[in-house]
């Protein structure tokens, strides 16, 4: 049977994290990371650290022409042969 | 009993992409992303390229917080069909001079980003827009100003594009942050690709 949410115990844990100096952060360390969306061009990579990060927001804002949408589908190509290989 | 084979995620793996369109229709992205020498058919057909096309929706002229309404109302349940990454491109039709709205929809990308979803928005800029910007720019993680770039070149001139990262990761980068690049349609012929960053060598007339 799935628990319901209780609020309650969630509050009593924040707190107890809190009493103790917080979560342990050698756990957090030791999660995989995930990895970088790759733009699909090694230049722009290369600025960003690797691609962009996952679990973020992007804005990409330009006047017309300046290959916005260019961009947008060499991200979404990419990304999916990240995800193949 | 059967043996099961546990691994841990690849990175990348299950990636599957939801993309919000200003084109007509998925066939209309296919082609112009086949046109840039890349090809996502198959992907579209195994639904890990899901693409929804916002025509009709911006040709109903419904006020701006109705339309980034429905579009913050899509991505919310993209999640339980598997989608963790989304791009919209773009969302110029719907911005008008209730910037609330827009920030809003970034307000709950940002949300919705903290809970996995990779999200991607393009918007057309223009000067009147600056102050939209940089009141975006504070809510986003990775902000790219695009550009339009003439150069000469001998007795021609040519037309670049000029990506710039004002911001990456939440920070703002302290120094070489920016890059020239045209799609040259040549190189598609070639090497089976078609942006082409530019050398900063090459700009020097």
């Amino acid at each position: 049977m799935i628990k319901p949410f209780d609020m309650n115990e969630l509050l009593d844990t924040m707190a107890r994290l809190l009493s103790t100096g917080g979560a342990d952060f050698n756990d957090v360390a030791a999660a995989p990371s995930l990895a970088r969306i790759t733009t699909g061009n090694e230049e722009i990579d290369k600025l960003l650290q690797g691609g962009i990060p996952p679990s973020s927001v992007t804005l990409a804002e330009g006047p017309q022409d300046s290959c916005k949408s260019v961009l947008c589908q060499y991200v979404a190509s990419a990304a999916l042969a990240q995800a193949r290989d | 009993m059967p043996v099961r084979r546990f691994s841990s995620p690849r990175p990348g793996q299950g990636l599957n992409i939801a993309y919000y369109t200003s084109l007509q229709s998925a066939d209309d992205l296919s082609s112009q992303i086949s046109s840039l020498g890349l090809d996502v058919m198959k992907q579209i057909e195994s639904g890990q390229f899901k693409v929804t096309s916002l025509s009709q929706l911006y040709r109903r002229q419904l006020d701006s917080a109705k339309v980034f309404a429905v579009l913050a109302g899509h991505m919310a349940p993209l999640f339980q069909e598997g989608i963790n990454f989304v791009i919209f491109d773009d969302v110029t039709p719907a911005i008008s001079d209730d910037h609330d709205s827009v920030l809003n929809f970034f307000v709950r990308s940002h949300k919705l980003s903290r809970l996995g979803l990779t999200v991607l928005s393009s918007f057309r800029s223009s000067i009147s827009k600056r102050r939209l910007i940089d009141q975006l720019r504070d809510l986003v993680d990775v902000h790219l100003n695009l550009s339009v770039e003439v150069q000469p070149k001998g007795r021609r001139m040519e037309v670049f594009s000029k990506l710039e990262v004002k911001k990456n990761d939440g920070l703002l980068p302290a120094f070489d942050n920016k890059v020239m690049f045209r799609v040259n349609r040549r190189l598609l012929r070639l090497e089976n690709r078609s942006l082409e960053v530019v050398p900063a060598t090459e700009l020097v007339s």
